[in-house]
């Protein structure tokens, strides 16, 4: 088939899609659902009481049960199973006496126990749906590379295709009819808003109670707005245990493996001219970054075509799947900032005309206080006010808006010139700088098997150039909800980290 | 552009092969009219921006079918004749010849108005003026060395929006108001894309067309689009090293960064992928358009568009305002910001 007869087709499906719907079958489940019922307990008590002590046991229990829902097939191709519910039966042993609910942990543990022996609902529902269907003519989509890897030692014997959404993209097999494990929710939006094939079934067990299919981010706000309907069909035994669950709906986040972040230890003060706010941001490979809201962060996209993979993200817009590139010992910005200062001829009065006056914004901030800042700079028609600290980076050269720089020096009580056409200077040698940078980033990368790094999540890659020990491509695994005061040169500069384990 | 929602959409075809005869799809003539009610808008419109943001399956070939729009709603200057402008030309200044075949960049040397034809001779070349089919003077460019590209055919979509007429005044005058950012290679490859009409007979190929498939069979090599072909490229025009004119600057996204800000004379920048996307707080354009690939994971643009939308946008409706419906498949929204 042509490219562009897939193109039309994929827009056809697409327009089939938003008047059919896609279907979803809940599978009674009472193993399960008895499962269910005692993490949601669980749950409610580690919320309630916090405690380290019961992080091991809640996080068994978490991945016990994604495990259950994403892996449905037969026991002897997953003793993943087995094993999970061993850890959680090992975990509410070491907590006899520590909690005072001992039936909860006598109940985990059982539950365990029965789902470990007892064959999954759903693979029965799913292989006999695809021998129906026939092999050839669909696909099974698991919900992430484990499960997919999991799914297709029992499915290979079947001739069935397994992928993960991601695969499903990349491959675009000629299949009609897709069997997504899990709930819509558990999936990238796009496998529903711009679906491949018109026949999507979703199989998860009946306790999941979460049934809603995602949007797309602009549906809400969007004429021809792309919001595809449910079908939902029941099969088998949907009794539930008869326990008092809390009435709040859990979060998706409840049941995805998560990092434990605990809470932000820095306290109410503001950072000194030597610290910044940053957020940790753990990375594949064992790694972990402290990363502030400075200057964009170089990324590289492995979905683009050679020579347009190196790009720049800003920091906001990072998070779990972004690659990001960075160097070993010394953060690339301030190679940078020192090869930009290097090039000018009037170098060193430049980097002290800037150091003059994002000196005076720290004092300022010190003094008054971030928010009060953002105030009187808002008052003073400064748009983009909010990054007032990001601005006394000394790797964040200027303000984007020239409106805005202006002012600024006028808040301050600086001249605008010299000092706005040094920093503008500057910027300009910075960037041509990295776009050198960039272009040897692009060089290296080409080079490098980029395959690897969407399996493995990391990468090290050869920069044949003086003054670049290595440089790393790596994953976001997450992103901490919120900020610490590190020290500014401790910042962008990866450590290493186990806190990501679970979530590879 | 004569698509309407109310006579019922004239339905496009695309083809990568210029020959062979594809099925019309009801996405393509859509995504070609938004362009051109975008051009319209944004002419009464003036003071503020227009963002128009869209979702489609899969991002191929959504740009260009939308700059392809945008460049046939660009109005045609009426241009002297070639003998009047060369009688006030100054030796040395730079001229934009569009000729039968060709297109030339290149310094005017001298007018030979003793010889019958009268001959313009340029640094490299000369042309019996007659034959010139139209020429302009070309300010501000520096040229090291002359420019000859094969004469870009407007094809069969020139001929559905007759566009025929005036399109070698175009070629002379080559206004680029319109910038597509996104990635270059995706974009080269959409551009070389074969737009017409379901049912069309094969009616007049270009010339150039014709010689360049018979070179590549001759030599046995595969047929590589070019300009001259009828193909998209020669409406949307992008720039290259070796254009002597065009309607539109490719930027590639990932260099963006460091070529912002953008030339202050383009009317018009298509944001094509997150990649573009992301820099749309500086696009300071009249007329923005992004367009969101829901085939790809990653939601940060579109949650960037949305943000700017709530924060400083006034909603506009697409139809109603712009007369514009989105085809099956495709969802889209509008508002305008202050500059």
């Amino acid at each position: 088939m042509s490219r562009i007869d897939a193109l039309n087709q994929r827009y056809a499906a697409c327009a089939s899609l938003v008047h059919s719907g896609v279907e979803i079958v809940a599978v009674g489940d009472p193993a399960g659902a008895r499962f269910n019922a005692a993490v949601r307990r669980l749950m409610v008590l580690f919320k309630d009481e916090g405690g380290g002590y019961l992080e091991d046991l809640v996080g068994a229990a978490k991945a016990l049960r994604w495990r259950q829902i994403t892996q449905p097939q037969p026991l002897d191709f997953n003793p993943g199973l087995r094993q999970l519910a061993g850890e959680v039966t090992k975990h509410a042993a070491r907590l006899r006496g520590a909690i005072g609910d001992q039936a909860l942990l006598d109940e985990l543990a059982t539950a365990a126990a029965e789902l470990a022996a007892t064959e999954p609902v759903v693979g029965t529902l799913l292989l006999r749906s695809c021998e129906e269907v026939g092999a050839a003519s669909c696909v099974v989509i698991a919900a992430s590379r484990p499960a997919a890897a999991g799914l297709e030692s029992w499915l290979n014997e079947h001739g069935v295709m397994v992928l993960t959404a991601g695969g499903l993209e990349r491959d675009q097999p000629e299949r009609e009819q897709a069997y997504v494990i899990g709930p819509p929710r558990f999936y990238r939006s796009s496998l529903v808003t711009a679906p491949v094939m018109s026949g999507i079934s979703f199989l998860l067990p009946s306790w999941f109670g979460d049934r809603s299919v995602p949007r797309s981010a602009i549906s809400d706000y969007a004429e021809g707005a792309i919001r595809i309907e449910a079908r939902v069909f029941t099969e088998g035994d949907t009794t539930e245990p008869d326990w008092e669950l809390p009435e709040d709906a859990e979060e998706e986040n409840e049941f995805l493996p998560q990092p434990v972040w605990g809470n932000r230890q820095s306290g109410d003060r503001e950072p000194t001219s030597e610290e910044v706010e940053a957020r940790k941001v753990l990375l594949s490979g064992n790694l972990a970054m402290w990363l502030d809201d400075g200057e964009r962060i170089r990324s590289l996209d492995p979905a683009q075509p050679a020579g347009e993979r190196v790009t720049y993200t800003e920091v906001p817009a990072v998070r779990a799947g972004t690659y990001l590139l960075l160097r070993q010992g010394e953060t690339e910005r301030g190679a940078l900032h020192r090869a930009a200062i290097a090039r000018l001829a009037r170098g060193e009065i430049i980097d002290q005309a800037q150091a003059a006056w994002k000196h005076l914004l720290a004092e300022r901030l010190q003094e008054s206080g971030y928010r009060q800042v953002v105030r009187q700079l808002r008052a003073a028609g400064i748009r983009t006010a909010d990054r007032a600290r990001a601005w006394t980076n000394p790797n964040l050269i200027r303000p984007s808006s020239d409106q805005d720089f202006e002012r600024l020096l006028q808040w301050l009580g600086i001249n605008t010139q010299p000092t706005f056409g040094y920093a503008s200077m500057l910027r300009k040698t910075l960037y041509q700088v990295s776009a050198e940078i960039g272009k040897q980033l692009e060089a290296a990368v080409s080079a490098a098997d980029l395959s690897e790094l969407e399996t493995t999540g990391y990468l090290s890659l050869d920069v044949k150039t003086e003054g670049f020990r290595g440089i790393l491509a790596t994953r976001v695994l997450a992103v901490s909800p919120f900020t610490e005061i590190v020290p500014r040169h401790d910042a962008r500069v990866p450590f290493e980290d186990r806190s990501g384990q679970w979530l590879e | 552009m004569t698509a309407s929602p109310a006579r019922g959409p004239i339905r496009l075809a695309l083809a990568e092969d210029p020959l062979s005869v594809t099925a019309s799809a009801p996405w393509i003539g859509p995504l070609v009219a938004l362009g051109t009610r975008a051009a319209r808008f944004s002419r009464k419109q003036q003071g503020r921006q227009l963002v128009v943001a869209l979702s489609v399956p899969q991002r191929d070939f959504a740009a260009t079918l939308i700059a392809a729009g945008w460049v046939l709603t660009q109005s045609v200057t009426e241009l002297p004749e070639p003998m009047e402008i060369l009688r006030a030309t100054e030796p040395g200044t730079v001229l934009r010849v569009v000729s039968e075949r060709d297109v030339i960049l290149d310094h005017f040397t001298w007018l030979d108005e003793e010889k019958s034809p009268p001959r313009l001779h340029l640094s490299s070349s000369q042309w019996q003026v007659p034959r010139i089919r139209a020429l302009q003077v070309v300010d501000g460019v520096a040229l090291d060395k002359p420019l000859r590209m094969a004469r870009p055919e407007p094809g069969a979509i020139g001929r559905l929006a007759r566009m025929t007429d005036g399109w070698d005044s175009r070629l002379a005058v080559g206004t680029a108001d319109l910038a597509i950012i996104g990635t270059r290679t995706w974009l080269q490859e959409d551009f070389d894309a074969f737009l017409s009409r379901e049912d069309e007979m094969q009616a007049e190929k270009p010339k150039e067309l014709i010689e360049d498939l018979a070179k590549a069979a001759a030599k046995g090599k595969p047929y590589k689009v070019g300009f001259g072909h009828g193909a998209l490229l020669d409406v949307v025009l992008p720039d290259s090293e070796k254009s002597a004119t065009w309607f539109t600057t490719v930027f590639a996204a990932a260099r963006l960064a460091d070529k912002l800000p953008l030339p202050s004379a383009l009317n018009a920048a298509i944001l094509d992928g997150s990649g573009a996307i992301k820099y749309l707080a500086e696009i300071e354009t009249p007329v923005v358009i992004c367009i969101l690939d829901r085939s790809v994971a990653d939601e940060t643009a579109a949650e960037m568009v949305v943000q700017l939308r709530n924060t400083r946008g006034e909603p506009l409706s697409l139809a109603e305002d712009l007369g514009w419906r989105p085809p099956g498949g495709v969802e889209a929204l509008a508002f305008t910001v202050a500059l």
